[in-house]
């Protein structure tokens, strides 16, 4: 188990579950970072945030506070 | 709504949509006409309409603001949310993006489950997800939504006709929507598309995505345009690229403006003479109107229709989001929305345009600080001010030509706009610290690059930015001019009106490194930035009309002997950064907020900024 923040540049996890206050809840269910999705930590910005993440085929940035809250498994891809 | 379709001669269509997904390219290859696109989120920021008609039935077509969901996010995401659901029109089409179909799908089921209208699926882009190797299995989707799906590549015109066929065969079916039964399960679509794992189950039948990952060449630009030793370097070398460009090539048409207006108005002066008119007449028009328009004709309209097309340029390219992604860190900091460096980079062309813009921001604490601190980045209007300033007392002899002297006067002009771009953020700092509300979060999506099409977006920005701000300009400069003529003409003990404002401000001014008739031509400046510096001109040569525009030598003689010096030089800029918002931007202002006290405190605080800065530097220097 580890946090999007957690996951090293370049690597992929399994989101678990996203623990984030609406109305960032809504709008990250929209993007996508739902239960069971795999995902891709692509950039991460100067002093780690943002962080771009390709989710459902799109690249999606947000800011490490929030990506803290996304829990997940780490995979190979 | 229920008399027979087939009677009725006009008919609506709504374009729906995420963000980005080509909304706006399908509308204009729909409509023919030319509105502007851009490739970042939140581009659409109201209701467009044009007209389309096939055989003989015109059919209007509404473009929606970009929507990620009908739970809406922003000012303009409730917008498109409410119409979609007021069902204010026949046919809504839903606009897909193919690249993206897993997040685009989930939205097209969450919409046509809520909205109870005859509808159709446009899946856009499909050349680009033809090219990254990835299928869509139309028919199949069609079948599984219960709606016709068309495949489509809007800049290319392809699938266009048979959108506009499929639009008309729905707005016959009426109001009636009695959508097919789903061909797969047998449930009717409606309840099929709630179906949890129905999305997952529908991207399995239709799309085939290849394994290796389609988007190498975006992600092989992004580890340039987002790495952390490149990306700033890139950002400001853009900067000073663009103005170098806009400074060197708005040169020369200003000048042809200039020769063009000059001989028309001594051929209009003439004119009037030889008819006669009465002096009253020829001076308000010829030396009121006329000269104030022509001069903010020609200092405007060059670097405008230089600026706008390479601004339109990057927006294409999609490298706009990627410049918000790199200042988000500070943004954050400041504890603004990372869209703000957005709705920043819009009011480099007009401040009026970028407080609109700041309808993307959703949280309304964030979105009040973006519209207050908009107008600390310089827009169009001032550019010519400072880049002459720059030019007659810093950037050395001020005769210095080539490329030295005019890399020379991008680089201090990239100094004073990363001067602005710090008090803005500055002053959303203190802003964020006082004001109230939650702060929403920061969520962006950085679209794909795409090549832009160049000839498009010259013709696009020209037309709808640069002659529409134009347009606004002169509809304000032609009323200034007759206030400025009869200021400088209406004496009362033989000094004019004029004289006595600029005697009244010459404390004030002097206090700021100024003087009196610089504050007063900032004043009487309010409607447009782009005369400051021929009122001033004007007060000081004692001349009845904003003279003829002198050429640089002229002018940094007549400035110098009015006691102009680099002091006098900096303040200025200073003051030309950061003072009141010009009329179009607080009138844009208060239509945004509907609030008098929010249009005041985004007056005051570029004010007192600048003023404090100039006093600051008046002690130092």
């Amino acid at each position: 188990m580890c946090t999007l923040s957690e996951l090293a540049v370049g690597g992929s996890m399994m989101i678990d579950n996203v623990c984030v206050d609406e109305p960032l809840n809504e709008r990250m269910k929209v993007f996508g970072f739902l239960p069971e999705t795999v995902i891709d930590k692509l950039y991460v910005g100067m002093r780690g945030s943002p962080i771009a993440v390709r989710v459902c085929g799109a690249v999606v940035a947000l800011r490490r506070n929030d990506a803290d809250n996304i829990f997940g498994e780490s995979i190979m891809r | 709504m229920n008399e027979p379709a087939k009677q009725r001669r006009e008919i609506t269509a709504v374009l729906a949509g995420n963000p980005n997904v080509g909304k706006s390219t399908v509308f204009n290859s729909l409509t023919g006409l030319r509105h502007h696109t851009g490739n970042w989120t939140g581009k659409t920021v109201e209701n467009d309409m044009g007209k389309f008609s096939l055989n003989g039935t015109v059919c209007s077509v509404f473009d929606l603001p970009g929507l990620y969901s009908m739970t809406p996010n922003s000012e303009e995401e409730r917008a498109a949310a409410d119409f979609l659901i007021s069902g204010e029109y026949d046919v809504m089409i839903i606009v897909l993006d193919a690249v993206c179909m897993e997040r685009n799908l989930r939205f097209a089921a969450e919409v046509l489950s809520q909205v109870q209208k005859p509808a159709a699926v446009c899946i856009n882009l499909i050349d680009e997800a033809e090219k990254k190797g990835i299928r869509i299995n139309t028919s199949v989707l069609s079948s599984l939504l219960g709606v016709p799906v068309i495949p489509a590549a809007a800049s290319k015109g392809i699938g266009l006709d048979e959108l506009k066929k499929t639009i008309f065969s729905l707005s016959q079916s009426g109001s009636d929507v009695q959508r097919c039964k789903c061909q797969v399960c047998g449930a009717d679509c409606r309840s099929a598309l709630l179906r949890p794992g129905f999305c997952e189950y529908a991207l399995k039948r239709c799309v085939s995505v290849p394994s290796n990952s389609p988007d190498s060449f975006d992600r092989k630009m992004d580890n340039i345009m987002l790495s952390k030793i490149f990306s700033v370097p890139i950002m400001l070398l853009m900067l000073l690229v663009v103005f170098w460009i806009t400074i060197v090539g708005a040169n020369y048409p200003s000048e042809w403006l200039n020769t063009l207006f000059t001989r028309l108005g001594i051929f209009l002066r003439s004119t009037a003479e030889k008819i006669s008119c009465p002096q009253i007449i020829s001076g308000i028009f010829i030396d009121g109107v006329y000269t104030t328009l022509t001069w903010v004709v020609s200092v405007m309209l060059p670097p405008m229709a230089i600026f706008f097309p390479l601004f339109t340029l990057m927006e294409d390219a999609g490298i706009l989001p990627r410049i918000a992604f790199n200042m988000d860190s500070m943004c954050m900091k400041a504890g603004v929305s990372g869209k703000q460096s957005l709705t920043s980079a819009m009011g480099f062309g007009c401040n009026a345009c970028g407080v609109t813009g700041c309808r993307i921001i959703g949280s309304p604490k964030e979105r009040l600080i973006a519209i207050l601190t908009n107008s600390f980045i310089p827009c169009n209007g001032r550019f010519p001010t400072i880049i002459i300033i720059i030019t007659m007392f810093l950037a050395g002899s001020g005769t210095q030509s080539g490329i030295f002297g005019s890399l020379k006067k991008a680089a201090l002009l990239v100094l004073f706009v990363v001067l602005s771009a710090i008090m803005s953020l500055a002053v959303s700092w203190a802003l964020s610290k006082v004001l109230k509300g939650e702060s929403g979060g920061f969520v962006m999506e950085l679209p794909p690059y795409r090549r832009p099409q160049i000839l498009k977006v010259l013709v696009r920005s020209i037309l709808d930015r640069t002659l529409f701000v134009l347009l606004r300009a002169v509809m304000v400069a032609a009323p200034a001019g007759i206030v400025i003529w009869l200021l400088a003409n209406i004496s009362v003990k033989n000094i004019t009106l004029i004289e006595y404002i600029t005697h009244f401000l010459e404390p004030l001014g002097a206090a700021l490194g100024l003087d009196g008739a610089i504050l007063a031509a900032f004043i009487l400046g309010f409607p447009a930035n782009e005369i400051v510096l021929p009122l001033a001109v004007m007060i000081y040569t004692k001349a009845a009309a904003l003279s003829e525009v002198p050429d640089t030598m002229q002018l940094a003689a007549l400035l110098t002997a009015q006691g102009w010096t680099a002091k006098t030089a900096v303040c200025a800029i200073i003051f030309t950064l950061f003072h009141a918002p010009c009329s179009t931007t607080c009138l844009t202002i208060l239509k945004e907020t509907k609030s008098l006290k929010h249009t005041a405190a985004a007056i005051l605080l570029p004010v007192i900024v600048g003023a404090a800065m100039c006093f600051c530097l008046q002690m130092i220097l």
